[in-house]
């Protein structure tokens, strides 16, 4: 367990918590009731075959897709599935308040980036400070500058997205996430889109992340980073957690899933 | 040689033509402005997660594309008068019915303006705490309004024409002036042909500016080392063979 955190650290206490979480699409279920904890510091790493419901899984934890059924706990709060309302959605409001409060704390990495195409690589990172943090735009300006410069996109802070490449692109979104101090950061397949020769780097501010001690759930397709940085691995199938453990269990996994699916992607690596 | 074409006195009434093209230009641009305003709300409501809202939008849009302008005015001015209702000046039952048309139109540009937007913005907006309100001002509008710039400019050209359907109630407008001049000097060759070149020429001008916005809505979207070699324009178009 990395050092360095708030008193509230709380011996290795779980920061997320999913307590049978479902997601639901009319009848076919894509994320079976699903428990799941991730403690303070700890990074995980989630691999699985397309389709299986790492990226649902992902999507739920800060309600982007709203799980079906189940109860996520975030740093002691309890979050539950919106009602929807569907004549006065106005009557929704509270409970909306309180997720995008709750998104406020969790950054998220897109496998297509989703940097904002109308802003300056500055102004992407800068936005989320000044209407979440309330900075004023000055303020912000400087501490999206230093964000840029973390992620060594300092001197391209006046581009906008259209003249970036897509490991540019991917390091401004992950500047936009880290300058709101998430308590925790999800990745999707944020490599998966990139030129091969552009994945290093991406996969190297995500592992000196995790050596700072951030708290990370990263769904990959990347095995040697998995192998490398996670505290632990988790493998899904069909919507649901097959095997987990150390990375040292997926040198001997139990399940034929898990086995069939790992030589699959070390062939293709060959 | 046609006999007795003589355009002296539509040079004579320039300042009636003027005053008539200054009321279009003004109940043009306010119209569109309402317009503007109608289309978000519509193409809003039709995005509601409340169904009532979105039918409501639905069946507003339907009704508003269906009606004609010159119903519409009709039965703003005469029709509410007449059934003891409320009798409108020509000039706010104008802008009225153009706006309220205009806005089904607008909102269908908008419609296709949102469905261009990849749905991945709105997530990464959300995740990063922005409210529903903060993502539609700062993400979602603007970059819907960049993809309906051009259709937005073909509304602002359709709505400039149709001004001249409100001479119908007594607006003074451009035709209306065109036709009080036309009569009164019984020359309506000239001053309709006069009519015609004024409007072609303003439609243009429109167009022109109209593809400056759009240029400029689009300049972050442009490689600067990819800007392509000056070309020869004329309003704005590209000269054939010139690439």
């Amino acid at each position: 367990m990395p050092a360095g955190h708030d008193q509230d650290t709380a011996a290795g206490g779980p920061l997320l918590e999913l307590r049978g979480v479902t997601k639901r699409f009319g009848d076919t279920t894509v994320l079976h009731p699903t428990d799941l904890q991730v403690r303070r510091g700890e990074v995980v790493c989630v691999i699985g075959p397309s389709g299986s419901g790492k990226s649902t899984l992902l999507r739920c934890v800060n309600f982007i897709a709203p799980p079906s059924d189940g109860v996520i706990v975030f740093d002691g709060e309890e979050y539950r599935p919106p009602t929807p309302h569907r004549l006065l959605p106005i009557l929704g409001a509270r409970e909306e308040r309180r997720l995008t409060a709750l998104r406020s704390e969790i950054g998220m990495v897109f496998q297509q980036f989703n940097v904002f195409p109308h802003l300056t690589a500055r102004q992407n990172v800068a936005l989320g400070l000044r209407k979440t943090r309330g900075l004023s735009r000055a303020q912000a300006d400087e501490r999206a500058q230093a964000e840029l410069e973390k992620v060594g996109m300092g001197a391209k802070a006046d581009a906008y997205p259209e003249r970036l490449s897509g490991g540019q692109k991917q390091r401004v979104a992950i500047a936009r996430a880290l300058a709101l101090d998430p308590k925790l950061m999800l990745f999707d397949e944020a490599t998966s889109a990139l030129d091969p020769e552009l994945v290093a780097g991406i996969l190297a501010i995500m592992r000196q992340l995790a050596q700072d001690g951030m708290t990370m759930l990263v769904v990959t397709h990347e095995m040697r980073f998995a192998m490398e940085v996670a505290d632990r691995v988790i493998f899904m199938d069909h919507g649901r957690i097959v095997e987990q453990g150390p990375p040292a269990h997926f040198r001997e996994p139990e399940s034929e899933r898990t086995r069939a699916f790992l030589s699959s992607i070390l062939q293709e690596a060959v | 040689m046609i006999a007795g074409v003589d355009f002296t006195p539509v040079w004579e009434q320039r300042g009636a033509l003027l005053s008539g093209i200054g009321t279009m230009a003004l109940i043009s641009v306010v119209s569109f402005a309402l317009s503007i305003v109608g289309g978000l709300i519509l193409a809003g409501m039709r995005r509601s997660r409340s169904v009532p809202i979105r039918v409501a939008g639905f069946v507003l849009i339907q009704v508003m594309r269906g009606i004609a302008l010159y119903v519409l005015l009709l039965w703003l001015f005469f029709g509410l008068a007449a059934a003891g209702g409320f009798q409108f000046n020509p000039v706010p039952a104008g802008i009225l019915a153009l706006s309220l048309l205009n806005s089904a139109y607008m909102a269908e540009v908008f419609r296709a303006g949102y469905d261009a937007v990849p749905p991945g913005q709105k997530e990464a907006a959300l995740a990063l705490g922005l409210s529903r309100w903060t993502w539609f001002r700062t993400v979602h509008l603007p970059q819907v309004v960049q993809v309906s710039l051009p259709a937005m400019g073909n509304v602002f050209v359709d709505i400039v024409k149709d001004t001249s359907v409100l001479s119908v109630v007594g607006v003074t407008e451009l035709m209306r002036e065109s036709q009080r001049w036309a009569q009164f000097y019984d020359l309506p060759f000239e001053f309709y042909t006069a009519a015609a070149a004024i409007y072609l020429a303003i439609v243009l001008v429109v167009t022109v500016a109209w593809r400056r916005l759009e240029r400029y809505s689009r300049r972050h979207l442009v490689h600067a080392e990819a800007t392509p070699p000056r070309r020869r324009l004329l309003f704005g178009f590209a000269l054939p063979g010139t690439r």
